[in-house]
C-alpha cells in the first residue's frame, strides 16, 4: 500500500491550566490520502478545530501535543516554529470559518495573496501579482485585474471565502485543511464554494481535511468520514458505509437529526440527542457517550470501548458490536432499530 | 453581455482611490478641523521660511525703541531689549513645532515597538516589567517628571525634547499594546500564521497597520501637548536657552513687565493657545475622518 499523505497516529492534545491539565483530544488516528477528502464531523467543542490546529502547529502555547502527525512520513510534532512556517502555506494550507474576519482589513486582497506567494516561492513582486491575478481567476472571481486592488470590506462573504481559498492554494499545497469553510455563508454560496473546492481538488490533486458539523456537506464532499465525540473518534469509515450503515448510536443520532422533508406526518418533531457533551474536566470513565446513549449498559459506564474493525472500510467504537454485549439489558430504547433502518 | 459588464466595471475607479476620497470628503465637511489644519499648515510654512518672512533679526537689540507698544514698524511691539516681538514669535514657532514633532517622534519610536512586542508576545516581561514600568511613569504628574528629567539631563532644547519624549512614551506603549491585544485575537492573524508568515512580519505588516488610526490621532494630539510642555519647560528656564526665541521663554520674560508692556507676554501666549487649539481641532477632525464609527 502506498504511503498516505497525512497520517495521524494516536494524537492527544491537552491544555495545561493553572490547577490541572485538560485533555481535549484523546487518542485520535486517521489518514488522508492524496486527492481524497476526509470529513471530520462532530458537535461544537468535540475537538475538531483543535485537531486541525495541531496539524498546522498553531495551537496556543498552553496546548500540549502528543502522538504522531506524519506528513508524507515526516513527523510534524517535533518541528520548531521556524520549520513549521516553511511547511505552513506551502505544503499544508488552511481556510477558516469566518471569511469576514480572516482577511487583514487594511491590506488589499492582492497584497495578501502575493505575500504568501513571495514567502514560499522565488518570484519577484510583479510575478507574484500576476500569479495572484491567476489565482483569483482560478477561484472564479470576475474581473480579477480590478478586484486584486480591492479591500476585503468591499467584497461579499462568498467572494472573501474565494480569496481565502486563493491564498490557501497559491502555493499548491498537498493538504488543505478547511475548518467549517461554508458555515458562515448562505446556502447557494455554500454550494458554489464546495463545488469550487471539489474542482480544485481534482485539478491540483490535493488531500482535504474538511471540518464540519453539517452532514449535507459531508455527503457532498467526503471520501472518508471521521465522527468525533468528546475528543475521541467514535466511528471512522468511508462515506457510503457510514451513511448507509451508521453503527455508533451517536452517528445514528446525527443522521436522525436531519429533518425528513418527505415524512408523511408533517408535525414530526425534530429529533434531538438528549443531554450534552460531557465537560472535558469531568470525562466519564467508560464510553463518553454513555450518558446520552439509549442503549447504554453496565459495561458502557465502566470501561471505555476501543475502535473495532467492522469491515475493511469501517471501524466503530461501541460495546454493542462486541462479544461483551448482553442482549436485552438496554435501559431505554429511545431509538428503535426500525427507525434507524428506515432513515438509512 | 460580458463585454458590457466589463466595460461598466472599468469605469468604476479603483477602490483605494475611492476610500481616500471618502475620507477626504468627511474631513473637509468639518469646518473647525479644516480651519485648524490651515492654521497649522501656515504656521509650519512660516516657521520654515522664518528668515524670509520675519522683518528683523530675532536677537537684534535696539535700545532706542525698547518696550514699544504695537505700531506700524513693530507690528506686535518690542520687548525690554528692543527686539521685535513679531520676529521672535515667528522664530519661536520653529522651536515649538520642532519640539512638538521631535519629542512625539521619540515617544513613537520607543513606544510603538515596545507596545507591539509586549502586546503580541504577552508573558511575564509584558505583565510585570513593561506594564508596571509604564504605570510607574504614568503615576507622576507629567510636568513634574519632565522637570526632573530636564534637570537631570541639563537645561537646553535638545534635552527638553528628550524629556518630553520620555514622558509621552508610556501613553503610546499602552495605546499600541491595547490595540495589539485586540488585533492578535482576530482571525486574520491566525490565517496569516497558517500561510506560514513569520511573527515579525505579522507584527509589522499586518497588526501595525491595523493599529495605525488611533496611533495617528494620539500622535497629533500629543504634538499639541508637547508644544505646551516645551513652553512650560522654557518658561521655567529648563527648555530653550536665550537668546534663542521660544514662546515659553518670551512669556516668562514678559512677566516682569506685565503692567507696563503686556504685549510681550500676551502675543506668545496667544500663539501657544492658537497653535495648540488648531492642532487639537485638526487631530479631532482626523479621527472622525479616519473612523466615522469612533464618534
Amino acid at each position: 500500500m502506498t504511503q498516505p499523505l497525512l497520517e495521524v497516529k494516536n494524537l492527544k492534545v491537552s491544555f495545561a491550566g493553572k490547577k490541572k491539565t485538560t485533555n481535549i483530544v484523546a487518542g485520535l488516528s486517521f489518514n488522508v490520502e492524496k486527492g481524497k477528502t476526509l470529513c471530520i464531523v462532530g458537535e461544537s467543542g468535540c475537538g475538531k478545530s483543535i485537531t486541525s490546529l495541531s496539524v498546522m502547529g498553531l495551537l496556543p502555547k498552553t496546548g500540549e501535543v502528543d502522538g504522531e502527525i506524519l506528513l508524507k512520513g515526516e513527523n510534524l510534532t517535533g518541528k520548531t516554529m521556524k520549520q513549521m512556517s516553511k511547511i505552513r502555506g506551502n505544503q499544508i494550507s488552511m481556510i477558516f470559518q469566518e471569511p469576514m474576519t480572516s482577511l487583514n482589513p487594511v491590506q488589499t486582497v492582492g497584497k495578501q495573496i502575493a505575500e504568501t506567494i513571495i514567502l514560499h516561492q522565488d518570484v519577484t513582486k510583479k510575478e507574484a501579482r500576476q500569479k495572484a491575478i491567476e489565482m483569483l481567476q482560478l477561484v472564479g472571481i470576475p474581473s480579477p485585474e480590478k478586484r486584486i486592488d480591492a479591500y476585503p470590506h468591499e467584497l461579499s462573504g462568498g467572494m472573501r471565502q474565494r480569496v481565502m481559498i486563493a491564498i490557501a492554494l497559491s502555493c499548491n499545497p498537498e493538504l488543505l485543511i478547511a475548518d467549517e469553510p461554508t458555515t458562515a455563508l448562505d446556502v447557494t454560496i455554500q454550494a458554489q464554494i464546495l463545488d469550487l473546492m471539489k474542482n480544485l481538488q481534482k485539478e491540483l490533486e490535493m488531500g482535504i481535511i474538511m471540518i464540519t458539523h453539517d452532514l449535507a456537506v459531508v455527503s457532498e464532499m467526503a471520501d472518508k468520514v471521521l465522527v468525533m465525540y468528546a475528543g475521541k473518534a467514535v466511528e471512522y469509515g468511508d462515506r457510503k458505509s457510514i451513511f448507509n450503515h451508521p453503527m455508533h448510536p451517536y452517528t445514528q443520532g446525527l443522521m436522525k437529526c436531519i429533518p425528513d422533508v418527505d415524512a408523511e406526518d408533517d408535525l414530526e418533531e425534530l429529533f434531538v440527542i438528549k443531554g450534552s457533551v460531557p465537560s472535558p474536566d469531568a470525562m466519564p470513565v467508560g464510553c463518553r457517550f454513555a450518558d446520552r446513549c439509549p442503549y447504554a449498559q453496565e459495561i458502557c459506564r465502566t470501561k471505555s470501548p476501543d475502535l473495532e474493525q467492522v469491515d475493511s472500510q469501517h471501524t466503530v467504537s461501541c460495546w454493542k458490536y462486541t462479544d461483551l454485549w448482553k442482549d436485552g439489558e438496554t435501559n431505554e430504547p429511545a431509538i428503535s432499530e426500525v427507525a434507524v433502518s428506515k432513515s438509512s | 453581455m460580458e463585454a458590457q459588464l466589463n466595460q461598466k466595471i472599468a469605469v468604476v475607479e479603483s477602490p483605494k482611490k475611492r476610500r481616500m476620497k471618502e475620507m477626504a470628503s468627511r474631513f473637509f465637511q468639518n469646518k473647525m478641523a479644516v480651519a485648524g489644519g490651515i492654521f497649522t499648515f501656515l504656521l509650519i510654512i512660516i516657521a520654515i521660511f522664518a528668515p524670509v518672512v520675519a522683518p528683523y533679526n530675532p536677537s537684534e537689540q535696539d535700545y532706542a525703541k525698547f518696550l514699544q507698544s504695537p505700531n506700524a514698524e513693530n507690528l506686535l511691539g518690542t520687548d525690554e531689549l528692543g527686539r521685535d516681538i513679531f520676529t521672535r514669535i515667528i522664530y519661536g514657532a520653529r522651536v515649538s513645532i520642532e519640539a512638538g514633532i521631535i519629542s512625539v517622534g521619540i515617544a513613537l519610536l520607543i513606544g510603538i515597538p515596545i507596545g507591539l512586542f509586549s502586546g503580541y508576545y504577552r508573558g511575564v516581561l509584558d505583565e510585570y516589567v513593561v506594564m508596571r514600568f509604564t504605570d510607574a511613569l504614568l503615576s507622576f504628574p507629567p510636568l513634574v517628571l519632565a522637570l526632573s528629567l530636564a534637570a537631570v539631563l541639563g537645561a537646553g532644547l535638545q534635552n527638553a525634547m528628550i524629556a518630553i519624549g520620555i514622558i509621552f512614551t508610556p501613553n503610546f506603549i499602552r495605546l499600541v499594546r491595547g490595540e495589539v491585544l485586540s488585533q492578535r485575537e482576530r482571525e486574520y492573524v491566525t490565517a496569516a500564521k497558517a500561510s506560514g508568515i513569520s511573527d515579525f512580519k505579522i507584527i509589522f505588516r499586518h497588526i501595525l497597520p491595523n493599529c495605525m488610526p488611533p496611533i495617528l490621532v494620539q500622535a497629533t494630539l500629543s504634538i499639541a501637548a508637547a508644544i505646551i510642555s516645551e513652553a512650560s519647560l522654557s518658561y521655567l528656564g529648563l527648555g530653550t536657552q536665550p537668546p534663542t526665541p521660544s514662546w515659553g521663554a518670551m512669556l516668562s520674560m514678559g512677566q516682569g513687565y506685565l503692567g507696563d508692556a503686556p504685549w510681550i507676554s500676551l502675543f506668545p501666549g496667544l500663539f501657544i493657545f492658537l497653535t495648540v487649539l488648531s492642532i487639537n481641532l485638526f487631530g479631532d477632525g482626523l479621527r472622525d475622518a479616519l473612523d466615522p464609527k469612533m464618534k
